[in-house]
């Protein structure tokens, strides 16, 4: 069986229909944009890497807030239902609950940016704090390496 | 000599300075206030590459360019062998190419480094299989045998770069071998009935 050339890192970006993810190679890094039925690649080699910047945003903990306000209003007509109905409206309310609880579980969000010398390339994949840390801790040896390397 | 333009910030675009003073430590940024945190390798201090420029032929026994005719050859392309100049030499993962080759390559998928996208046989026959259980199932009539046929067409296509996708194509084959016995079943069903 042929060597793998590419290993998965942790974190997955998604959006309707599309997702995003990042493999390590021995000495670049590629970004996978999947669209259902095909694929698209941009390559990041370690040589090139000028900086890795990751800003922390709200966005996690905005959707944690909208998904258990929509879980407690769900919560609301139990009291007004006749006996044996509540239960309904409990399975309602955990359909907000429970990817609330997921969420906020996952952690704060992040969006990481990698930086080269002719663009500066979002990395939907790492959209979590703690993942783009480990990521981010796994790849910069490498690439402190290979450019420690490539220094005349 | 340049200075490197500065790191922004990713949210809001503003430069970002003293961030590198300390890699890996969270810091707010100075305008949105969000906390950043950053990594900066040797190759942001490191100067653009001088540009190249092709050497003229200084004597008559020098080999050409087989595209600039009067600049100096200085590599031969890895793929047809071609002389080419310092201007012409794509080099791409410790080969060298010629950019004509650089651009059959790409189009037929024979230099890897070059790929920036695949189709996935095995995704299209998997949504072939499987959409019309979902919306509208007399369909599988057809688009049984058409998913087996396309997931077989595409097996020996490039698949994922990652190496992932035959397991959609062997499920499309399954669910498609599925949705025609069960057309067969029902059509030897009806005619043993009347």
């Amino acid at each position: 069986m042929a060597e793998r050339i590419y290993h998965r890192l942790p974190g997955r970006g998604r959006q309707f229909l599309n997702s995003s993810t990042l493999w390590e190679a021995a000495d670049h890094l590629l970004l996978v944009q999947s669209h259902l039925v095909s694929e698209s690649y941009r390559r990041f080699f370690f040589r090139d890497v000028q900086a890795l910047v990751v800003c922390e945003t709200k966005s996690g903990l905005v959707m944690t807030i909208v998904l258990a306000a929509l879980g407690a209003l769900a919560c609301v007509p139990m009291a007004f239902v006749p006996d044996g109905w509540w239960m309904a409206f409990v399975a309602l309310a955990l359909l907000f609950f429970l990817p609330a609880l997921i969420n906020f579980l996952r952690g704060p969000t992040c969006r990481c940016t990698l930086r080269t010398a002719v663009q500066t390339q979002d990395l939907p994949s790492l959209n979590r704090l703690k993942i783009a840390r480990k990521v981010l801790a796994r790849l910069q040896p490498k690439i402190a390496a290979v450019q420690q390397d490539a220094t005349p | 000599m340049t200075t490197p333009a500065p790191l922004t910030c990713p949210k809001c675009q503003a430069a970002i300075t003293g961030l590198l003073a300390s890699p890996g430590a969270p810091r707010p940024c100075g305008a949105c206030g969000r906390l950043l945190e950053g990594w900066s390798f040797p190759a942001l201090q490191r100067p653009p590459a001088p540009a190249r420029l092709a050497e003229a032929l200084v004597a008559v026994e020098d080999a050409g360019c087989f595209y600039h005719a009067q600049s100096r050859a200085q590599v031969p392309c890895d793929l047809c062998g071609r002389f080419l100049c310092a201007l012409c030499d794509v080099e791409l993962h410790g080969q060298h190419f010629c950019p004509g080759c650089v651009n059959t390559g790409k189009k037929k998928k024979q230099i890897r480094n070059l790929d920036t996208d695949r189709l996935l046989y095995g995704g299209i026959a998997l949504m072939i299989a499987l959409l019309p259980v979902l919306l509208f199932w007399p369909l599988t009539i057809i688009t049984g045998p058409l998913a087996i046929f396309v997931a077989v067409y595409g097996w020996n296509k490039p698949p994922s770069l990652t190496g992932t996708g035959r397991g959609s194509a062997i499920v499309a084959i399954v669910l498609g071998l599925l949705e025609t016995a069960a057309w067969i079943l029902l059509f030897l069903g009806l005619f043993k009935a009347f």
